[in-house]
């Protein structure tokens, strides 16, 4: 008895994971699609040095950071893909979320200095609360770069 | 030229657009057949290894049964002694009945416990609960119970579980590991635990039949042995799909089983043995 609740909670817990974890993601990705358009003007690049026509610009740091959490069923979908090894499709898309919500936030914040672009950009990225190997993970994803602002 | 505006990256380059169900449940369907097909593997070794082991290990591991502090009560002390005492002139009385392995002895015990239960275990140790004698109202019905047991600990199935469970055990730390798979071990360990339980209730199945086979060459007749899983069945109000999660085959079923082979047996009305008085005894003085 006691192991048809445990397997009832880890249905319930597969099926919850699947459909919310589905639905902000599909949402998360038409936010990031339509914000990447609106800050498109604002240039990132990972080169050291500003360019010849930013040479006189004020430069100033810029970040942007997220922290994201795994869903039940990621983790499930993982655990058993790694068991026979292969692409951690689970785990692909979510970071790719990350990296570009976090480049966007930078964005944001250079966007408010009034920054035309962004230089030397680089990501940090740490794992937050693995708890020793039990519960869901979640990583957080830092973008920094040099944000180039004009010169009033 | 330097670009003016960031480059639209195209879709699918960092992730993939494959569907992550169907793959999640072909894994899942993989993981669980091959667990199931493990654990038949390993049940069959522990079947086979089981009754090759000398009764003398079960007996060692279990010694301290025995030093077992029993009742503190001095009154009722006395009454559950003479009580266990009876219950194990009745084992030895069935256990002539049938072929034990000259190494086995089988030791009964009274469980202070109001709910009616009965089991084996290592060691040829039988645990009796008052609350098992206060349900049941004769020597034949109380046989077929103790019967059961002794057949659980003629065909080795204590040890032959115990081994089952180590072995899966050792497989789930082995596949599982260390690392953070606590949800794999879930899995696993749910799965396992559940093809463990049907082969608990093969096991019942062929106690079962042993009892039945006792009781008819003790007694001549089975009458009265259904009377225990009569009481349960009133005491229980089950669903059929809950007996999938079960050690003991349905009780319905096993009303039905003694009762198929009472009428097999055409024996017409033989009169039901009286419990012995001591344990008649032990129920008064424990209320």
């Amino acid at each position: 008895m006691e192991s048809l609740i445990q397997l009832g909670i880890f249905v319930t817990l597969m099926v919850l994971g699947f459909i919310f974890g589905r639905r902000a993601e599909s949402k998360h990705y038409k936010s990031i699609i339509s914000r990447e358009d609106r800050y498109r003007h604002i240039l990132i690049t990972n080169e050291k040095l500003p360019a010849p026509e930013f040479i006189s610009h004020d430069s100033g740091m810029v970040t942007g950071n997220v922290v994201i959490s795994v869903d039940y069923f990621k983790v499930v979908a993982a655990g058993l893909k790694s068991l026979v090894g292969g692409r951690l499709t689970a785990y692909e898309s979510l970071l790719d979320r990350a990296r570009r919500e976090a480049l966007l936030r930078m964005q944001e914040n250079a966007e408010e200095l009034g920054a035309l672009a962004i230089i030397n950009t680089k990501f940090e990225t740490s794992r937050i609360s693995g708890n020793a190997g039990k519960g869901l993970g979640s990583v957080e994803v830092l973008a920094y770069g040099t944000a180039l602002t004009p010169r009033c | 030229m330097r670009p003016r505006l960031n480059p639209k990256i195209p879709e699918g380059i960092n992730t993939s657009q494959e569907n992550l169900l169907v793959e999640v449940i072909m894994l899942l369907l993989a993981v669980v057949s091959s667990i199931v097909a493990l654990i038949v593997l390993l049940s069959f070794i522990a079947q086979i290894i089981a009754p090759r082991t000398p009764f003398r290990w079960e007996q060692s591991i279990t010694q301290w049964i025995e030093v077992m502090p029993k009742s503190k009560d001095t009154e009722n002390n006395s009454a559950a002694a003479n009580a266990e005492q009876a219950l194990n002139s009745l084992s030895e009385r069935l256990s002539k009945s049938m072929k034990l392995p000259a190494d086995i002895s089988l030791k009964v015990h009274l469980l202070e416990s109001g709910t009616p239960n009965a089991f084996a275990t290592l060691g040829g140790h039988i645990f009796v609960s008052t609350g098992l004698l206060k349900t049941l109202h004769s020597e034949n019905a109380l046989a077929m119970v103790l019967a059961h047991e002794i057949a659980h600990i003629k065909f080795r199935h204590p040890i032959q579980a115990l081994g089952r469970g180590a072995l899966f055990q050792f497989l789930l730390q082995l596949v599982t590991g260390s690392g953070n798979s606590g949800t794999l071990y879930n899995i696993f360990g749910h799965t396992g635990f559940l093809t463990l339980l049907s082969f608990g209730r093969d096991m019942e199945r062929e106690s079962d039949a042993e009892a039945v086979l006792i009781l008819l060459k003790h007694y001549g007749h089975l009458n009265g042995a259904d009377e225990f899983f009569v009481t349960m069945r009133q005491n229980q109000h089950k669903d059929a799909w809950k007996s999938f999660f079960e050690t003991h085959p349905g009780t319905e079923d096993r009303i039905a089983y003694i009762r198929a082979k009472i009428s097999a047996t055409s024996a017409t009305h033989n009169s039901l043995q009286a419990l012995d008085s001591a344990l008649d005894l032990v129920e008064s003085a424990l209320d």
